[in-house]
C-alpha cells in the first residue's frame, strides 16, 4: 500500500493543478485526526472555465476549511466533489459522490472538483469572475450568436474550447444555446454584456450572426476577431493589420478543421498585439510627493 | 598629362646646398615618366652660400629626358615671396611653386596637373607630405616610412599614397607653400604674391588664397600624391618669428580667417584620406570578409544593443572581421577591428566628418529640422564602403543615422540585415506612446498622431509621412529583417510589407552570464515564496515610460491594505528619475550583470515590469529568467509573447493600474501560484547571444535576394 495520500474523485472529473497542490498542503498542515481534505463540486460562474474558478477559489485563506456541509449529499462522510485521503483510509465512489465511511473529513472552499458532464444550466451574461485572477493565458471567446445556431458549428465550438483549455488558453463559449457534451467551462449567453464580462484577448466568431456583431460588441481595444470561414478545408489565413489596408478588428479567417494548437498558437500570437483599436487615455494616475 | 603651355616650377633657392641638391636631383629623376610638359625655373635670391651659384649654373640647360632647367640670379635679396613673383613674370602657363628643401615623386606632377584641371576654378592644388600644416599626413604613416629619420623612405610613401588613396581631392581654404600648383587662370585673375606685406617669408600663400577664395576660386589636396619637405631649410632657426609675424599680419587682413580656419580643422576635410592611409598601412587579410555595422553608439556604451554587437563580434571572431560606424558629436567614427596578415588582431578608429556645429548626432535632432536623408549620415556610409571592402552591412540601429542608410545600401552588393530593435522605423517615436501615455498600436488615425507627435518629439505629422514614405521606398534594400520576437514583427507589419521570406527570428542571446539554473543548489529554494512578504522588484529607469505611475499607484495603494491579508513590498533597482511613493524601496543603479545576484540578496519573488509600451524583446526580462524570478509585463508587445510562451509570469495592462494592484493582490494571496511560475522561470531554456550568433553568419554570408516584390500575405 502506498504512503502517499490519495485522491478519489468521480469517473471523468478534472481538478486543476492548483487545486491537487493546495489539497495536498492543506492535508499536510491538517490535525491528525483529518483523515482528508474535500474539494467541493461547486457551479462555475457564468463563462468561466474550471481552471479559473479553481484559481479564483484558491485566493481564499488556507485556514478557511469548513467541516462537511452545503457541499455534502448524503451524509458527514460523502461528498460530491473529490476527496484527498491519508494512506489508508478507505474510499467509495457511486455515481458523483465520494465518500470515506468514518473518516473526518474538512472541505475547503478554495479548491474546486469539477463535472464536466454536468449538464449547462441556463444560459446567462458572463461574470466577471470568469476572467482569470493570474492573467496570462489568452482568453479566447468562441461565439456561437444566430437565432436558431446549426448544433453541428455549437459542437465545434464546444470542443475547439475544450480543445483550447487543455493547450494554456483560456476558452470561453458565449452561444445562445448551450450544446451538450463535455464541458471545461460555463457556457454563457452570447451578448455584448458577456464580451464586456469577459474581455476577451480574442473572439472567434463561429457564424454569420457572430461574424455581424461580434465586433460591435468587443470593448477593449486590444481584442481582436478571428472569424471561422466557410471553406472548412481552410486553415490559417491572417487578415492583414497594415495600415491602410485593415479591416478593424478582424485579423484572421480559420476552416472548421483548423487544429486546435494552430488556433491556440494563432491566438497567441494575435494577443501580442498591435492593438486594432487607438489609445482612449484613461485619467491621469495620483502623483506622488516629491521624494 | 600635358598642358598647352608648359608648366613651370619654380624654385626660390636661398641657402640649403644639399637640399637644392636633393630637390633637383628628384625632379630630374621623376621627369622622365612625367607626361606633363613642364620646365624648372631655378632662382637664386642671393644666397650667401659659397657655391650656390655656381652649383645652379651647373645644372641649368636640358638633360637627357630631363626637363629644360633655367637658372636666375636675383641681384639682391627679394624674400621668397619676391622671388616666386619673379618666377610667375617668367613663365606663361600654370606654375609649381615648390620649395627648394622638398623632394618630388613619381608621378607628382602629372597628378596635380590633372587635379587643376578638374574644375575651370580651380587656383590652387597642394599634394600631401609630410610636414605641410593640414596637408601632413597622419603620425602612423610617418612613422612606417620613418619620415622623420635619417633615411626616410620617400619612394615606399609616395607609392603608399597613391595606392590607399581614394583620390577624393578634398577642398580646403588655402593651399599650402612648399609646393603650391597655381593656375595661370588664377594668377592672372588675382594677381601674385603681396611680396611687399609678406617679405620675409611665410604667410605669402595664405594670402594669395584667401585673396583667390574672396573672388571664387577654390584650392583643392591632390590625396593621392606625396611630396616630401625637409622643412625650415632656408630660414632654419628663425621661423618660427616669421611665421608669427606673418600670422599677425594675415589675422589683421583676414578678420575671420582664424574662425575659418578653425571650422576647417574641426570638419577636417582631409580625415577621410588620411583614414584611408593608416587603413592601407595595416592591410586585413583578403579571405575574411568584413561586417559592417551601423550603431547609434558607441560599442563601449553599456546598452543592450551595444552589448548585443560586442558580443556577437566575438562569437563570430573566427570568421569575420567587424567594423561598426556610429555618430558622435560633429561627424561619425568608423572603427575597424580585423585579422592581419599576421594573424594578428589589430583594431583602428577614424573619424569621417561631419557636421561640426550639429548638437546632437545627425537624425536625433528632435525638433522640426530632424532629416530624414541626412546628407553626413549617407556621405559617412559612403566613405566607410570606400574605405574597406565590406561584405555584409548589419542595420543595429538608426538612430543617429538617419534614414540615409536605407538609400545608400540600396546598390550595395552583399547582404543587407535590419535588426529591428526598437519601432523607430515605424514612428520615430519609438515608444509608440500616445501622448507618452498610452500604447498607441500604431493607429489608422492620423489625427491622433498629429496631435501625438508635435508633444512627443516636436515633430509635425508630415514628418511621419515623409518618413514612411522613405522607409517605404528603400525596404527592399534591407534583405534580412531580423526581429526578436513575432511580435515586434508584427508591429512592423502594421506599416510595411516586409516579405515573409525576408523575415527572420532571431531571439536575444542573453548578454549577461547565465549563472545558475534549475536545480543549482545556489538558488534559493522555491517554497521561499510561499510565506513573508511577497517582494516585487520594479526594474529598470523610474519614470512613467517604464511605469513608475502604476507603481506608485501599486505602493499607494498596498499602504491601505491590512498586511496580514496582503503582505507585499515593492522595490525598484535604477536610476530613479520621477518622484516615487515613499514606501517604495530604492535600491539605486546597478551593472546588467549584477542584477541576478542583487535581486537574490534583496530577497524578492517577482519583477515587476510595467512600462506601457511594447517591447520588441525585453533585456530585463531576461535578467529576470536568469534569476529565476517570474515575471508581470505588459500582455502585448514582446513581454505578452514570451510570457504567453514560456508560462513564466503573468500579463496586464500597465495603463490599467487598478488590474496591476488586483493581480499583485492576488498573488499575494495565492503564493502557489507565483511558486509555479518560479519553477517555470528556472526551467526555461535560455541562449547566450554566442548560441544564436550562426544565424548572423548565415545572414552574412548568404547573397542577396534577387525577389523584391512584398508577399506579405502570409499564414502561420
Amino acid at each position: 500500500m502506498s504512503d502517499a495520500p490519495q485522491l478519489v474523485h468521480p469517473e471523468g472529473w478534472v481538478l486543476d493543478w492548483i487545486t491537487r497542490d493546495r489539497l495536498a498542503r492543506q492535508l499536510r498542515r491538517a490535525d491528525p485526526a483529518v483523515d482528508g481534505i474535500v474539494a467541493p463540486a461547486t457551479e462555475l460562474p457564468a463563462g468561466a472555465s474550471f481552471r479559473v474558478h479553481a484559481e479564483r477559489c484558491a485566493l481564499r485563506p488556507v485556514d478557511a476549511l469548513e467541516p462537511l456541509g452545503s457541499a455534502t449529499t448524503a451524509d458527514a462522510t460523502s461528498v460530491r466533489g473529490a476527496l484527498l485521503v491519508r494512506p489508508g483510509v478507505r474510499c467509495t465512489v457511486e455515481g458523483d459522490v465520494v465518500a470515506a465511511p468514518g473518516a473526518h473529513l474538512l472541505v475547503d472552499p478554495g479548491t474546486h472538483a469539477h463535472d464536466p458532464w454536468q449538464p449547462p444550466t441556463a444560459l446567462v451574461d458572463a461574470s466577471p469572475a470568469a476572467r482569470p485572477p493570474f492573467p496570462w493565458r489568452p482568453v479566447v471567446a468562441v461565439v456561437v450568436c444566430g437565432p436558431d445556431p446549426d448544433p453541428d458549428r455549437l459542437d465545434w465550438a464546444r470542443s475547439m474550447v475544450n480543445a483550447l483549455l487543455r493547450r494554456d488558453v483560456e476558452g470561453r463559449l458565449a452561444v445562445t444555446a448551450a450544446p451538450e457534451g463535455l464541458h471545461l467551462t460555463r457556457p454563457c449567453l452570447a451578448s455584448p454584456a458577456s464580451l464586456e464580462a469577459l474581455a476577451p484577448d480574442v473572439v472567434v466568431a463561429a457564424d454569420d450572426a457572430a461574424r455581424e456583431a461580434a465586433p460591435g460588441w468587443c470593448r477593449r481595444r486590444s481584442t481582436v476577431v478571428v472569424e471561422v470561414a466557410d471553406d472548412p478545408l481552410l486553415g490559417v489565413e491572417l487578415v492583414s493589420w497594415r495600415l491602410g489596408r485593415a479591416q478593424g478588428r478582424l485579423r484572421a479567417r480559420i476552416g472548421e478543421r483548423v487544429a486546435p494548437a494552430t488556433v491556440a498558437d494563432l491566438a497567441r500570437r494575435l494577443s501580442a498585439g498591435p492593438q486594432p483599436e487607438p489609445p482612449q487615455p484613461k485619467p491621469a494616475l495620483r502623483a506622488v510627493a516629491e521624494p | 598629362m600635358s598642358t598647352a603651355t608648359p608648366v613651370t616650377v619654380v624654385v626660390p633657392v636661398y641657402r640649403g646646398l644639399d637640399d637644392v641638391r636633393a630637390c633637383l636631383a628628384s625632379l630630374r629623376r621623376h621627369a622622365a615618366g612625367c607626361a606633363t610638359d613642364h620646365d624648372v625655373l631655378l632662382i637664386d635670391d642671393a644666397s650667401p652660400e659659397p657655391g650656390m651659384a655656381a652649383l645652379l649654373d651647373g645644372l641649368a640647360g636640358g638633360a637627357t629626358g630631363g626637363p629644360t632647367v633655367r637658372v636666375l640670379h636675383n641681384a639682391q635679396n627679394l624674400g621668397f615671396a619676391g622671388t616666386v613673383n619673379r618666377g610667375f613674370a617668367e613663365s606663361d602657363g600654370d606654375v609649381v611653386v615648390l620649395n627648394a628643401d622638398t623632394v618630388v615623386t613619381a608621378g607628382w606632377l602629372d597628378r596635380l596637373a590633372a587635379t587643376a584641371a578638374t574644375a575651370t576654378d580651380v587656383a590652387t592644388v597642394t599634394p600631401l607630405t609630410n610636414a605641410g600644416s593640414i596637408c601632413t599626413v597622419p603620425r602612423a604613416v610617418i612613422a612606417t616610412f620613418d619620415l622623420d629619420g635619417d633615411q626616410p623612405r620617400i619612394d615606399d610613401c609616395a607609392a603608399h599614397v597613391a595606392a590607399e588613396s581614394l583620390n577624393l581631392r578634398p577642398a580646403v581654404i588655402t593651399g599650402v607653400g612648399f609646393c603650391l600648383y597655381v593656375t595661370r587662370a588664377a594668377l592672372d585673375d588675382v594677381g601674385p604674391f603681396d611680396a611687399e606685406t609678406f617679405a620675409a617669408g611665410y604667410g605669402e600663400e595664405v594670402d594669395f588664397c584667401l585673396r583667390a577664395g574672396a573672388r571664387g576660386w577654390r584650392h583643392l589636396v591632390d590625396d593621392a600624391t606625396f611630396v616630401f619637405h625637409r622643412q625650415g631649410g632656408s630660414f632654419g632657426a628663425a621661423r618660427d618669428e616669421r611665421r608669427a609675424t606673418s600670422a599677425a599680419l594675415l589675422h589683421q587682413r583676414y578678420p575671420t580667417f582664424g574662425a575659418e580656419n578653425a571650422a576647417e580643422r574641426a570638419r577636417d576635410p582631409l580625415a577621410v584620406p588620411f583614414a584611408a592611409l593608416e587603413l592601407g598601412l595595416h592591410r586585413r587579410r583578403p579571405d575574411r570578409p568584413l561586417v559592417l555595422h551601423l550603431l547609434h553608439n558607441s560599442p563601449e556604451e553599456l546598452g543592450g544593443t551595444e552589448t548585443h554587437l560586442r558580443t556577437l563580434v566575438e562569437a563570430l571572431w573566427q570568421e569575420f572581421d567587424v567594423a561598426v560606424l556610429h555618430p558622435v558629436r560633429g561627424g561619425f567614427v568608423l572603427r575597424i577591428t580585423f585579422e592581419d596578415r599576421h594573424g594578428t588582431r589589430a583594431e583602428q578608429e577614424l573619424h569621417l566628418p561631419g557636421a561640426p556645429e550639429l548638437d546632437a548626432p545627425a537624425g536625433t535632432g528632435g525638433p522640426a529640422g530632424e532629416e530624414v536623408l541626412d546628407e553626413h549620415a549617407a556621405e559617412a556610409l559612403r566613405l566607410a564602403l570606400a574605405l574597406e571592402d565590406v561584405a555584409a552591412v548589419h542595420l543595429q540601429n538608426l538612430v543617429g543615422h538617419s534614414l540615409a542608410p536605407l538609400a545608400v545600401l540600396a546598390d550595395f552588393p552583399g547582404p543587407v540585415v535590419c535588426s529591428v530593435r526598437d519601432l523607430y522605423l515605424a514612428c520615430p517615436h519609438h515608444w509608440l506612446l500616445y501622448r507618452n501615455a498610452e500604447p498607441c498600436g500604431i493607429p489608422e488615425d492620423r489625427s491622433l498622431c498629429a496631435r501625438c507627435l508635435p508633444e512627443a518629439k516636436g515633430l509635425p505629422v508630415e514628418y511621419l509621412e515623409t518618413f514612411r514614405d522613405t522607409v517605404t521606398r528603400w525596404l527592399d534594400t534591407v534583405d534580412h529583417w531580423v526581429f526578436s520576437t513575432r511580435s515586434a514583427a508584427d508591429y512592423f507589419a502594421r506599416v510595411y510589407d516586409v516579405p515573409e521570406e525576408r523575415v527572420q527570428l532571431i531571439p536575444h542571446g542573453a548578454t549577461i552570464p547565465l549563472g545558475p539554473r534549475d536545480g543549482d543548489a545556489d538558488l534559493p529554494d522555491t517554497d521561499a515564496v510561499l510565506t513573508g512578504p511577497l517582494r516585487l522588484a520594479f526594474v529598470g529607469r523610474g519614470w512613467a515610460k517604464k511605469g513608475l505611475g502604476v507603481v506608485n499607484h501599486l505602493v499607494a495603494d498596498l499602504a491601505t491594505m491590512d498586511e496580514d491579508a496582503v503582505d507585499v513590498e515593492v522595490h525598484h533597482f535604477g536610476e530613479l528619475r520621477e518622484a516615487a511613493h515613499p514606501d517604495l524601496v530604492l535600491h539605486g543603479t546597478y551593472d546588467n550583470r549584477d542584477l541576478p545576484g542583487l535581486l537574490h540578496r534583496a530577497g524578492m519573488h517577482v519583477v515587476l515590469l510595467p512600462g506601457p509600451y511594447a517591447e520588441t524583446f525585453g533585456h530585463v526580462m531576461t535578467e529576470a529568467l536568469v534569476a529565476g524570478l517570474p515575471v508581470i509585463g505588459a500582455g502585448y508587445g514582446a513581454l505578452g509573447e514570451r510570457i504567453r510562451a514560456e508560462a513564466v509570469g503573468w500579463t496586464i495592462e500597465p495603463t490599467d493600474a487598478d488590474g496591476v494592484r488586483d493581480l499583485v493582490v492576488n498573488l499575494a494571496r495565492c503564493r502557489p501560484e507565483v511558486r509555479r511560475a518560479t519553477r517555470q522561470a528556472r526551467r526555461v531554456a535560455l541562449r547566450t547571444v554566442a548560441e544564436t550568433a550562426d544565424r548572423y553568419a548565415a545572414l552574412y554570408r548568404a547573397p542577396a535576394p534577387a525577389g523584391r516584390e512584398p508577399t506579405w500575405e502570409a499564414t502561420t
